[in-house]
């Protein structure tokens, strides 16, 4: 399958400027729009980058500059300072990452399968039994007691997983997109030779529908690295080997914070109040390093055009 | 329907009806895993819509099923009257309608014209470094896009009043100058949302088949053509599924958008008052999770029903695209 | 050529059913996983054993980062003393009302005025009525609370245990006394009458420094500023302390002359220059060392101010108001016991409180952790924190157990604080308190709470802008009072009324009964 795969499908074929309507210049002109697009959404992001560096009091004078007067790492060495307990944080959140993740997608897209099959006679049903929770929900209490004191799930990890596995919305995407990108004649033309159906999602639909599997996967992966309200409600304070590492940052923002704001009702025998702004900074930085370092990974399987082609010839 | 008209085309009913009932059950059983989990975390926990009409005090340590029928009396309506009481309801409902339908509009239309074009590019790397750029706002909290924001707008400090200055314009106190902010509110939505749906649209393009690309661009169609008959029709069902669905939530809004953004200001309030703000302010000093659950099933109630109106309107224009 | 190809297609359903039947056996596993986790953790019932109660308190930050180890320490010893353990767990607000509207079992839980409101969860049957139990089984305990069992009682019965702390309000400011005293030669007295003795302060500096903002305020206003007067529904009603009429009048905030008289004064302030235009929408000032005037709320003899090092000048504190000492202000912090303990757990509990209210040595463990690692005595008997405690266990205060009964931390060798301190605190409270009159009320909510929440939301319409001086009472009040009747509120204020005037005459039965048993 690889071999006949890639004697069909040859890149040379599809590179991008043969297959774009757009003359040279257009190309420039829509180029440099994009280009200044990117500027104006990125500059918010630059400040905060700018700011997680930036020292406190040059903050607190002058507000969020560009153009700091100081620059100081003061932020981010009180994150470094909180050490080991990083570490243990930061491979819980791997755990849970790579776990769910592919969990959710083999839980997700056989089910979007099912209901790409425009002669499945449940389809209608099964669609009006996910679109239901997603216009009712019973809210957090009652979400709260079924983890609870239902499925007694409380201080463990799969309390992290199962909240986010299922996702209409994803499930809806994943079968949009094999509606357009797979030809009903080629399942049928599967099923006439004896294919059963996990058999041809499997060896079929799944080859060639990569780009939506990586989006969707995509799209799990930070939901899941930056999920922490799960660990809010179902870890306790005496479970921290648990935390993944966006409760551990948020723990940290919460105490900046109440030392910041409550220095005047607590008994405030703290000599060192940190960064509170910063650190605040710093904790955002640390959110989008993940997404700068995957996407482009991700960039690669999400390509224009070599679907349909591929299998076919 | 669909099984019906299969039928009638088909010459041999018999045999084929025993093909489709071993595929259904093959379907079904692929399907079993997320229904399972639809069953246990979405359809148990709708016990809580209860909530919504009965004054829940549940004593700890008995059974779930004991407090919610026994130790908890029933409240009839009187859940929902605060939602009444105030004497804004017109304006707060304004608000999240006007929002709502605005973002309706331009949370689809701009996403897809920057994905169509954005496909185009010739370069892809410059291509994947936008889509890169433009995600990042996506991922950032609404406490922060405050403190951002608040960067650009401070009376003093802010950015933008720097730069009124160095045109000799005086400064303006955005925080207490409400006719601005229904601009910002949603250009803020738009640059943290745009990126996301741009890019769930570009992978919908992947989806379409070149060669109607190619041939089209023999017969020589220009990029307007190209997009008018053979890109937007092939996006519709994931533009009529995002436009159905975000009928069905018309009269939610985005709570950190509207009262963390303008950072709570006072002034800004008729501007700013979404139902969802209304609700959270109303019970930011005591919790009441009777109100808040009743507050949220009349959301879901209304949201319900736009959303099977839309989904008709949908389904007589172009059955395919319909969601249900 | 045919054979081939029949091989070929055979090949492949025997590799896809391999596929398929991973597929299928990691879809197994998960579900398994799934049911063991359902059927492992069934096992944690109510309680692990006997003797290890389950205390849930509050933290905003959830537990420090030693919180294990120290928890471990204070554990041995009070198994050795009285046979009892605790697992303490630190929650955030959110997660404790979660807690507690779920029906999850608890045995000790942190309750207070501000937070798991004490009044309303006692009314709703949530704790122990521990009135017999305390005076029999820890007469220690019932002793050292004393007259603040007062806080805890509804219709005469205990239902918690108050925390004693800091009982009232001393409101302070705290002055760069390196500036106002050293440059300007003015003159910081210990005392000062009302805010409005600040202005000079103010004013002197503002026209030093033209350009900055004297006066330390954020969006929360200036912290307590509300303690002079009982507050209802969340402050929309109140009572003054001191009154002209004979009995105490509960009234809107708009008839409430006193607090009409600070909005503008602070307004005055803000048109002046002294508070920063965008005050309303500002999270907090601390990090902003050159303010040279801040706000505090403590009690006489408190150190946590004056630490130049923090600072970097001398820092002054003047008190300008109080102790205000009210109900609200003395349910600061509390236990509750679960309603659905058993006598012996409710006992067990009341034990363990009592330990902590009575023995000096563990009740620092928790308060600050570990002897030599968190902190050390210094020679007058105070605790100095060390740097591994100020960042792996920083002080957990009223959130633990007795205040009073902790050791007192000095800031630094050098600043020392008064050991005895808190002795002379609650002298100060039984000479200079200014008491409620109304003391020992509280509104039962339950009839009103939707007129209540529609009000609260027209409030915080006006609040921040009027607590910060950004916006004009006169002209922003008369706006809120017309939407809060048309919501309303007049309905509200009668109920309140009516609920005081019930208050007064059952406390005038009880007075005459109480005197007539006496003799």
């Amino acid at each position: 399958m690889k071999a006949r795969r890639k004697r069909n499908f040859n890149p040379e074929e599809y590179t991008a400027a043969q297959r774009s309507v757009f003359s040279k210049r257009t190309n420039l002109i829509f180029s440099m729009l994009f280009a200044l697009l990117a500027l104006a959404v990125f500059l918010p992001v630059l400040l905060v980058i700018i700011v997680s560096f930036t020292s406190e009091s040059s903050v607190t004078q002058n507000g969020y500059s560009f153009f700091p007067q100081s620059f100081s790492l003061e932020a981010w060495k009180y994150l470094l300072h909180s050490g080991t307990y990083l570490v243990r944080a930061i491979l819980n959140s791997f755990l849970i990452t790579a776990a769910g993740t592919v969990l959710s997608l083999m839980l997700m897209c056989p089910i979007a399968y099912a209901l790409s099959r425009k002669s499945f006679r449940y389809r209608r049903g099964i669609l009006i039994f996910l679109m239901i929770p997603m216009i009712f929900s019973g809210g957090l209490v009652s979400t709260y007691m079924v983890y609870t004191q239902i499925l007694h799930l409380r201080n463990t990890y799969l309390a992290l997983i199962l909240p986010l596995l299922c996702s209409t919305w994803y499930i809806m995407i994943l079968r949009n997109y094999y509606q357009t990108a797979v030809p009903d004649s080629l399942i049928e033309a599967a099923m006439v030779d004896g294919g059963r159906q996990l058999q041809i999602f499997l060896r079929i639909v799944v080859p060639i529908t990569t780009p939506v599997t990586m989006t969707v996967a995509l799209f799990q992966i930070f939901a899941y690295w930056n999920s922490w309200y799960p660990a809010l409600l179902y870890l306790d304070s005496n479970h921290t080997e648990l935390y993944p590492l966006q409760y551990v940052l948020v723990n940290m923002q919460r105490s900046i914070d109440m030392l910041a704001n409550d220095a005047q009702y607590i008994s405030g025998a703290q000599a060192y109040i940190p960064p509170a702004v910063t650190v605040r900074m710093v904790l955002v930085v640390v959110v989008i390093l993940p997404i700068i370092l995957i996407f482009p990974l991700f960039q690669r399987y999400v390509k224009n055009g070599m679907t349909v082609g591929a299998v076919k010839g | 329907m669909n099984r019906r008209r299969q039928n009638q085309k088909n010459r041999n009913p018999r045999s084929r009806r025993r093909g489709a009932r071993k595929q259904d059950r093959e379907l079904m059983l692929m399907s079993f895993p997320a229904l399972l989990w639809y069953g246990i975390f979405c359809y148990l926990p709708l016990f809580g819509i209860f909530f919504a009409f009965k004054t829940f005090t549940p004593r700890p340590g008995e059974s779930l099923i004991r407090n919610l029928f026994v130790n908890s009396p029933w409240a009839g309506f009187r859940n929902f009257t605060f939602l009444f009481k105030s004497s804004e309801l017109q304006g707060i409902l304004f608000n999240t309608l006007f929002y709502n339908l605005i973002f309706l509009v331009l949370g689809i239309v701009i996403p897809v014209m920057l994905a169509v074009v954005l496909a185009e590019l010739h370069s892809r790397f410059f291509s994947g470094l936008v889509q890169m750029v433009m995600i990042l706002p996506y991922f950032l909290s609404w406490v922060i896009v405050g403190y951002c924001l608040y960067g650009f707008l401070a009376t003093n400090e802010g950015q933008v009043n720097h730069l009124l200055s160095l045109f000799g314009a005086a400064g303006i106190q955005w925080y207490q100058s409400p006719q601005y902010w229904r601009v910002i509110l949603i250009l803020v939505e738009l640059w943290k949302s745009s990126g996301y749906a741009m890019i769930i649209y570009l992978c919908a393009i992947t989806a379409i088949d070149r060669t109607l690309y190619e041939g089209a661009k023999l017969d020589g169609a220009s990029f307007w053509q190209r997009v008018r008959f053979i890109t937007l029709p092939m996006l519709r069902p994931t533009i009529a599924t995002i436009f159905i669905l975000r009928t069905g939530s018309l009269l939610a809004s985005d709570f950190g958008l509207f009262y963390q953004v303008p950072m709570d200001s006072n002034s800004l309030q008729p501007v700013t008052q979404t139902l969802d703000v209304y609700v959270y302010k109303a019970l930011m000093t005591q919790a009441n999770f009777g109100f808040s659950a009743a507050a949220s099933f009349l959301q879901n109630v209304v949201g319900c029903i736009l959303l099977i109106l839309t989904n008709m309107v949908v389904r007589r224009i172009d059955e395919d695209s319909s969601l249900i | 050529m045919e054979k081939k190809k029949m091989n070929n297609r055979r090949i492949k359903t025997v590799r896809s059913r391999e596929i398929s039947w991973k597929y299928m056996r990691s879809l197994v596993v998960f579900l398994f996983l799934l049911a063991i986790a359902a059927a492992a953790s069934c096992g944690c019932g109510r309680h692990k054993d006997d003797t290890t109660l389950r205390w849930v308190t509050y933290s905003a930050s959830g537990a420090a980062m030693d919180a294990k180890e120290v928890i471990e320490a204070a554990n041995q010893i009070s198994r050795e003393k009285i046979g009892v353990e605790v697992e303490l767990e630190f929650q955030p607000s959110d997660k404790m009302n979660l807690m507690m509207a779920s029906g999850e079992y608890y045995d000790m839980v942190f309750t207070s005025s501000w937070l798991n409101v004490f009044d309303k969860r006692a009314q709703a049957g949530m704790y122990y009525d521990i009135t017999d139990l305390v005076r029999e089984e820890t007469p220690a305990l019932y002793e050292s609370v004393g007259k603040y069992w007062d806080c805890a009682k509804i219709d005469g019965r205990i239902m918690g245990v108050p925390i004693l702390k800091d009982m009232g309000a001393s409101q302070m400011f705290r002055f760069n006394a390196d500036y106002f005293e050293g440059k300007k030669g003015m003159e910081i007295p210990e005392r000062m009458d009302g805010l409005q003795s600040l202005e000079p302060f103010l004013k002197a500096y503002k026209e030093d420094y033209p350009d900055q903002y004297p006066l330390a305020m954020d969006k929360g206003g200036i912290p307590g500023y509300l303690n002079f007067v009982e507050r209802i529904a969340g402050g929309i009603i109140v009572i003054p302390y001191e009154q002209e009429t004979e009995l105490p009048q509960a009234m809107a905030i708009w008839d409430c002359e006193a607090l009409m008289e600070r909005y503008r004064l602070l307004h005055r302030w803000y048109q002046a220059g002294y508070i920063h235009p965008d005050a309303a929408t500002i999270d907090s000032t601390d990090a902003d060392k050159s303010i040279p005037v801040r706000f505090g709320v403590a009690w006489k003899g408190y150190m946590g101010y004056s630490n130049p090092a923090q600072w970097g000048y001398n820092v002054k504190v003047s008190t300008y108001e109080g102790p205000f000492l009210s109900r609200q202000s003395e349910q600061g912090a509390m236990f509750g016991i679960c309603a659905a303990c058993s006598r012996e757990r409710a006992a067990q509990c009341l034990k363990y409180i009592e330990l902590l209210s009575t023995d000096r040595k563990f009740r620092d463990i928790l308060a600050y952790g570990i002897e030599g690692k968190h902190y050390r005595y210094l020679e007058n008997g105070t605790v100095l924190q060390t740097q591994t405690g100020l960042n792996r266990y920083p002080a957990n205060l009223y959130t633990t157990g007795s205040v009073v009964n902790a050791s007192v931390a000095s800031i630094s060798e050098e600043i020392v604080s008064d050991p005895d301190q808190w002795k002379k605190v609650f002298a100060e409270y039984d000479t200079d308190g200014i008491y409620s009159k109304t003391r020992g009320f509280y509104y039962d909510t339950t009839r009103k709470e939707d007129i209540i929440a529609a009000l609260q939301a027209i409030y915080s319409d006006y609040a921040t802008e009027l607590r910060t001086g950004t916006s004009d009472p006169d002209v922003v009040i008369p706006k809120m009072r017309k939407r809060m009747e048309a919501a309303g509120f007049d309905e509200l204020l009668e109920d309140v009324q009516n609920q005081l005037k019930e208050w007064m005459e059952r406390g005038e039965d009880e007075q005459a009964q109480t005197e007539s048993e006496e003799p």
